[in-house]
């Protein structure tokens, strides 16, 4: 296996460009940028896909994309709603192609724990045939989409949040593994209270990224991690990843004295 | 231009032969199931067939070994198809004809099943194919075909060829021409008309005679 890539998600808190964040990122002599499409769709100035790709070579990064989170669920019991989370899925799949990056993240979807065995039961089953119709989608576009492990959260089922849940959604999938892949987060196995081993144990060589941040165990806070080491040492992910709240949070991570880039759009603009 | 090619590598179904009515293959998917103990709705069964896949989930839920379903899911369906041949089913597009005038070597690769091909090639006055393939009956089998290019390597090697031009009649074939490192060809017929391609063919045309007159064409150069 090639030696794994180091790297940051670009956050829409940061209000930095994609250029300087990638310069940013290099400085601090990490060598991958992982995009939220989201985020990209809400900067003023995001350049196209083709663009990014081009700044990825220009500053030797490699690149990751991860797909929408925000008003979208792709197991809801809305036939329209699963279609349209569907179809940014696949818009990230496409972006994703066209700049060069070869993994794309993805959520499972939920359904608010208060509602009925029926509607949550159908709401898996959705969210489990829309991950099937992207991961047939990434296949034709040549990128692996990968399956986050997510936090628990109080309110609504997630999909995702065990290693066997997260086996469930992808095992059935009629795609070669390499097409639908795991993204493991260590911030959310262990505000969970798995050990992120019990992850590398399930899925192996099939984890393609990694997420890195930390918590107190209390809830998902996002918090810097610089013992990131042991982790990169220890789980065999192709991209890790920091997904931090503000820039200096990465740099604080890889013990790196590097300004961070003056924001260009405000919290409050 | 048929210079620029070593070979030439055909799709079966929609290009050589019509493509299989829909309602054989769900029924096959139907019995199937049934001789595993396992009555399943037709409609799931149809969204199997449409979307070519292998119906893992379902196998899962009725604790079916998916191994052993395909394979009997593959026999059963490829003989629904021979018999729906012998019947008068799945016919040679007349246009097929028209590839005898390119004096260059010919193979298929398929994603219906190797025995059907088989059982195709040999029932239809087809023109000679040096080297054919099919999906195996098996669930590796199954993850080899199309959009991935296994078969079309495999047939290209068999042919001693690296310069080919793939025909085909979808995205899923462009993708796996492209991905063997060959020129594609989109055989624009009536069922895929008004298809929106994300991957662009080198070639683009109605029909074999069409693509037979675009290989036939000497290119200015050669004019010269």
């Amino acid at each position: 296996m090639t030696e794994p890539r180091i790297g940051a998600a670009m956050d829409i808190r940061f209000g930095t460009t994609v250029e300087s964040f990638m310069k940013y990122v290099t400085d601090l002599g990490l060598d991958h940028v992982e995009f939220k499409r989201e985020y990209l769709a809400g900067h003023p100035n995001t350049p196209s896909p083709e663009r990014v790709g081009e700044l990825a070579d220009e500053y030797g990064v490699t690149l990751s994309y991860h797909a929408p989170f925000r008003d979208w669920n792709m197991g809801s019991y809305d036939e329209t709603v699963r279609q349209d989370s569907v179809a940014r899925v696949k818009r990230t799949i496409d972006d994703a192609a066209t700049a060069g990056a070869t993994s794309v993240v993805v959520h499972g979807g939920s359904i608010p724990h208060r509602y009925p065995e029926w509607v949550r039961q159908r709401a898996r089953k959705n969210a489990r045939r829309s991950l099937a119709e992207c991961a047939e989608y990434a296949q034709l576009a040549g990128v692996s989409l990968c399956l986050e492990n997510q936090p628990i959260d109080e309110q609504k089922r997630r999909y995702t949040t065990s290693p066997a849940d997260l086996a469930a959604m992808i095992e059935d999938v009629d795609v070669p593994p390499q097409y639908l892949s795991v993204t493991l987060d260590v911030g959310h196995a262990k505000v969970n209270d798995h050990d992120y081993q019990a992850f590398v144990e399930k899925f192996g060589q099939r984890i393609r990224v990694c997420h890195l941040h930390d918590n107190d165990g209390s809830a998902d806070q996002h918090e810097p991690f610089p013992e990131y080491q042991s982790v990169v040492e220890s789980v065999p992910a192709n991209v890790f990843v920091f997904e931090m709240k503000s820039p200096e949070d990465v740099a604080t991570s890889v013990g790196a004295d590097v300004v961070a880039p003056e924001p260009e759009v405000s919290a409050d603009d | 231009m048929t210079n620029r090619y070593e070979a030439l590598i055909f799709d079966n179904d929609g290009v050589l032969v019509e493509p299989t009515d829909t309602a054989v293959l769900v029924d096959a998917v139907v019995e199937a199931f049934h001789a595993f103990g396992v009555d399943i709705d037709r409609s799931r069964a149809r969204r199997t067939v449409e979307n070519d896949f292998v119906p893992r989930e379902i196998a899962a839920e009725h604790g079916i070994d998916p191994e052993a379903f395909w394979h009997y899911r593959e026999l059963t369906a490829s003989l629904a198809q021979q018999h729906h041949v012998l019947a008068g089913g799945k016919p040679v597009y007349e246009d097929v004809a028209a590839l005898t005038r390119l004096d260059i070597p010919r193979a298929v690769v398929s994603n219906n099943q190797h025995a059907t091909i088989e059982f195709l090639l040999a029932h239809h006055d087809l023109p000679a194919f040096e080297a054919a393939y099919g999906r195996e009956p098996t669930l590796a089998g199954a993850a080899k075909r199309k959009p991935e290019s296994d078969y079309i390597e495999r047939a290209l090697s068999d042919l001693g060829v690296e310069n080919a031009l793939y025909i085909g009649d979808s995205e899923k074939d462009l993708v796996a021409a492209h991905r063997a490192g060959i020129d594609s060809a989109f055989l624009r017929r009536d069922h895929v008309a008004d298809i929106d391609l994300s991957t662009e063919p080198t070639i683009d045309v109605p029909s074999l005679h069409a693509l037979t007159e675009r290989l036939s064409a000497v290119e200015p150069e050669q004019q010269r």
